[in-house]
């Protein structure tokens, strides 16, 4: 074995994302659980259980992502070795962690409450799972599967394929699982039969093993073509290879059965003496001491970073930093867009980031919103105006939005960097003079189109600004978070936090946080969606079914969402070339016709008959914005779900575009080398990078389930009748879906790459 | 154990499985012994399609040791002429006992394969490789259309054994 081979191999670990998050999460749910069985007293899960269950993830991850992934191809025995990981070893790991209970209690509270306890209590359920973990099930299961896997065929086919490779790891493990389960009886399985039965069990399990070990080990011929045509790594033949890996499959699982075999009937000689006792060390046991729960909901994960003030103000500016100098490289760098940092950072990076933020906690971008850097000092010099009542509401910026959307395609604001500093320098210069001119925060509350789109899409985030402990509250005369004090000013967009709910209108700036000086306000965990089908009056909102302004700024981003990637596909590309030339009068009118058309017309026509046919259905005799307003929440997700895809799209296609525009214009100022090329701009469909497409599709999904879900819990909310509420939910439903499937579409279709750096330039 | 343990057991199992990574290795699609090397080249996936795809090369000396200090580039050429250049790379490769090479081949059908080897010797390898049309971005999507689907009938279950209870 040479260096350069020991090298390639000790380099040769996978960190598979799909099976790291499967293993972690999992990791991590047992933890929880297992910590809050701890804290209730429980003795029956010391700290082996802990470790018994990690250690058989860490052996599942071993199989499947360390060298022996690597050697597996060119070694029987080496694959052999990934196998019995995955069936001798992992699974009796799992049962000893006796999982049931951690893996429950570790799950939140909502899930388990909604989700599993109906599946528990299903009655076929709970049979057909009884007969499938009945040990005579399991044996044949087990046995089928090694058999079947084992066949020529099927093995060369796992080798081939990396797909029905996975397969077979699955199924080694699924059907190990069930093999040790009736062995290893874990807490709280109580069996009906006598374990004596366990020793035939085991024994048959031998004999079958002990037949298919001889078979590879005394075979005369290479029964898998793969390894007869697989490099030589060791000098050994692939027959010598085939027989020691027939002895790896032997003398281990035998032994493991064996094992089991004297484990069994130790136990059961020793009758019921032995067992009373190991039971009986449970009962006698004094549930430990619980420390006390804190009151209220739980804390963010972001909580502790974010509820620190310097670490907010760090953020704020340091993108402030990042706005300068996209303002300094828009107007005075090449206005090449792939090159320029305000060609890629807004456009490509920021945006991607922003709704990733979004779903991963909330509207952070705000919470460090450059924009305001200067709010404070500008507050000194404040003339105290009030903002008029007439535009205190989300029209004036549903019309922003529409006019950015516009002028977005108008103007191709992605390949015009000048034009984007330009902009960039509006906000601030926009922003400076609301906080001169006017009171509270008006700008970010009735004007950015950034904070509407992010107040909008953060209903679905899975936190929130809350308070800890209601009860601080109602003992409160002070009302700091709202009012402010000498120190800081509370909040500004005028939301009570103790009555406060969901996202909306909310900065995340905390200033509520550091105003309320019982420290009774933080980032909490709100479950995702929840806010979407609650009515509840909320402060400086009031209810979402009342809001007419809110439904239409909903209404727009969500087809927004749509026309903003549709508008980069061939097929609507080629479209508006053909009218432009058959009209005649340029670009420009065919871009304004078609965003009044797809922003504004079709969706003010369309919400119009779906309030119609939803009042027609529930026999309901209102205005048909009646409906619209009750249902936008449950636009959301959808839409939510194709920026999701859409920006995605740019980010992965397009990542590498930030670090060359950097370069250059590193090179421009400090005179630095920089040598274009490497990058290569050929991903012009989702489907030119394996995983892009379908994960473009998951969050579509995701995004149409959610929706799903929130109409017709919003139906539901509002009709008490089974019948009247499906009737209702139905328009939407289909509308839902309609929708989805455009996405789908515009997804499918080759995209005219925009700002993305191309070889060559 | 509970029902809902096992179903949530099962479950973490099949996400464990899921990988959406093309990888390299695969099908050995053949072995020879050119100069001082022996060097065998594998695809991915099998069977081949257009679209993206994987070529892997292990290179070993007479004594069988892996070789890594060479250049290996592919040249593939289609049917109708097409010509793709492409440089293998220990970097772009998962298993680290290969070179491999990611590729974007635009069509279906028989593509000549030029391999060249510049080490300490240089070796050319010319073979043939077939692809079969590649799977419709709409297949794709009409297996991700399957999730809201299953979603959706788990939902319905949901609520009727609530009704139910």
């Amino acid at each position: 074995m040479n260096a350069d081979f020991l090298s390639a191999i000790s380099s040769s670990w996978q960190f598979s994302p799909s099976i790291l998050f499967a293993l972690v999460v999992s990791g991590w749910i047992y933890f929880r659980g297992w910590r809050s069985l701890r804290q209730r007293g429980s003795s029956r899960f010391p700290p082996w259980r802990l470790g018994a269950f990690f250690a058989s993830l860490l052996t599942i991850f071993v199989a499947l992502q360390s060298p022996l992934d690597a050697l597996a191809p060119f070694s029987l025995q080496i694959h052999m070795v990934q196998h019995l990981l995955l069936m001798i070893v992992a699974p009796p790991l799992v049962w000893l962690a006796a999982p049931e209970l951690p893996l429950l209690i570790g799950l939140p509270k909502w899930l388990r409450d909604e989700w599993i306890r109906p599946f528990a209590r299903w009655r076929r359920l709970r049979l057909a799972l009884a007969w499938i973990f009945r040990p005579q099930v399991a044996w044949i299961a087990f046995t089928a599967t090694i058999w079947i896997w084992h066949a020529p065929y099927c093995y060369q086919l796992a080798l081939e394929s990396n797909f029905w490779h996975r397969v077979e790891h699955a199924m080694f493990l699924m059907a190990s699982l069930l093999f040790w389960h009736p062995v290893m009886q874990p807490f709280p399985l109580r069996t009906t039969y006598s374990r004596w039965l366990l020793v035939p069990y085991l024994f048959l399990a031998g004999v079958q093993g002990t037949i298919l070990s001889g078979i590879l080990t005394f075979s005369h011929r290479v029964l898998y073509p793969h390894y007869a045509a697989a490099p030589n790594l060791w000098n050994i033949t692939p027959l010598v290879d085939q027989s020691l890996a027939g002895a790896v499959m032997w003398i281990p699982t035998s032994l493991a059965y064996v094992i089991a075999l004297f484990w069994i009937v130790a136990e059961q000689m020793s009758s019921g003496k032995a067992i009373a006792k190991r039971d009986g060390k449970y009962r006698s046991v004094t549930p430990a001491h619980r420390s006390p729960q804190p009151l209220g909901p739980r804390p963010s994960i972001w909580a502790p970073l974010l509820e620190r003030r310097v670490v907010r103000l760090t953020l704020r500016w340091i993108m402030f930093t990042l706005a300068a100098l996209i303002i300094l490289d828009g107007l005075l760098g090449p206005q090449i867009s792939a090159l320029n940092l305000a060609g890629v950072a807004p456009w490509i990076h920021w945006r991607a980031i922003l709704v990733i933020s979004l779903i991963v906690g909330g509207n952070f971008f705000c919470a460090v919103c450059p924009f305001t850097v200067l709010r404070s000092v500008a507050k000194k010099f404040n003339l105290q105006y009030s903002f008029p009542k007439s535009l205190q509401n989300k029209w004036p910026s549903v019309a922003l939005l529409a006019l950015f959307f516009w002028a977005y395609e108008a103007f191709s604001l992605w390949d015009r960097p000048a034009w984007t500093a330009l902009i960039v320098i509006g906000f601030f210069a926009v922003a400076l003079l609301f906080d001169l001119l006017f009171v509270q925060a008006p700008f970010c509350k009735y004007v950015c189109p950034i904070g509407q789109f992010n107040f909008v899409q953060s209903l679905v985030s899975p936190s929130e600004v809350a308070v800890r402990s209601p009860d601080v509250c109602a003992g409160c005369r002070t009302r700091d978070c709202l009012a402010g004090n000498e120190q800081i000013a509370g909040c500004q967009l005028s939301l009570f936090v103790p009555k406060k709910q969901g996202n909306l209108d909310c900065t995340f700036c905390l200033d509520c946080a550091d105003a309320c000086p019982h420290q009774n306000i933080t980032l909490v965990q709100l479950r995702p969606g929840v806010d979407l089908v609650s009515d509840a009056a909320r402060s400086g909102v009031g209810r979402y079914s009342q809001r007419i302004d809110l439904a239409a700024l909903i209404v727009v981003l969500l087809f927004a969402a749509l026309l903003n990637a549709a508008w980069m596909t061939a097929p609507l590309v080629s479209l508006e070339e053909t009218l432009t030339a058959a009209i005649g009068w340029g670009r420009l009118p065919i871009v304004t016709g078609g965003m009044l058309l797809g922003l504004l017309a079709a969706p003010f026509f369309l919400m119009q008959l779906l309030g119609k046919a939803s009042l027609a259905m529930s026999a309901e005799t209102a205005d048909w914005r009646a409906p619209v307003m009750r249902f936008a929440p449950a636009l959301i997700p959808l839409g939510l779900g194709m920026w999701l895809a859409h920006y995605s799209f740019h980010l992965f296609t397009s990542a590498d575009s930030l670090l060359w525009a950097t370069q250059r214009m590193a090179n421009d100022h400090l005179a630095t080398n920089f040598l274009i090329g490497g990058g290569v701009c050929s991903c012009c469909t989702a489907g030119s990078i394996a995983w892009l497409l379908p994960l473009e599709l998951l969050f579509l999904d995701v995004g149409l389930c959610m929706s799903l879900w929130a109409a017709y819990r919003i139906a539901q909310r509002e009709q008490p009748i089974p019948q009247i509420v499906l009737r209702t939910f139905a328009p939407w439903a289909i509308f839902l879906v309609i929708f989805f499937v455009a996405c789908v579409w515009v997804l499918l279709q080759p995209m005219e790459m925009r700002g993305a750096y191309v070889a060559g330039l | 154990m509970s029902p809902a343990c096992k179903r949530w057991l099962s479950l973490a199992i099949c996400i464990a499985a899921a990988n959406v990574v093309l990888a390299d290795g695969g099908k050995v699609q053949l072995r020879r012994e050119i100069g001082p090397y022996q060097v065998t080249i594998f695809t991915s996936p099998t069977p081949l399609r257009a679209g993206p795809i994987d070529l892997s090369v292990m290179v070993q000396n007479s004594a069988r040791e892996i070789v890594q200090d060479v250049q290996i580039d592919f040249q593939l050429t289609s049917e109708s002429g097409e010509i793709l250049l492409q440089h293998a790379s220990q970097a772009t490769a998962t298993n680290k006992l290969l070179q491999s090479a990611k590729l974007m081949l635009p069509e279906s059908g028989v593509w000549q394969v030029h391999t060249t080897i510049v080490g300490e010797a240089s070796a050319d390898l010319d073979f043939e490789i077939s692809a079969a049309e590649a799977h419709s971005d709409w297949t794709t999507a009409g297996w991700m259309l399957l999730l809201p689907v299953a979603l959706v009938a788990l939902f319905v279950m949901r609520e009727r054994l609530v009704r139910e209870n």
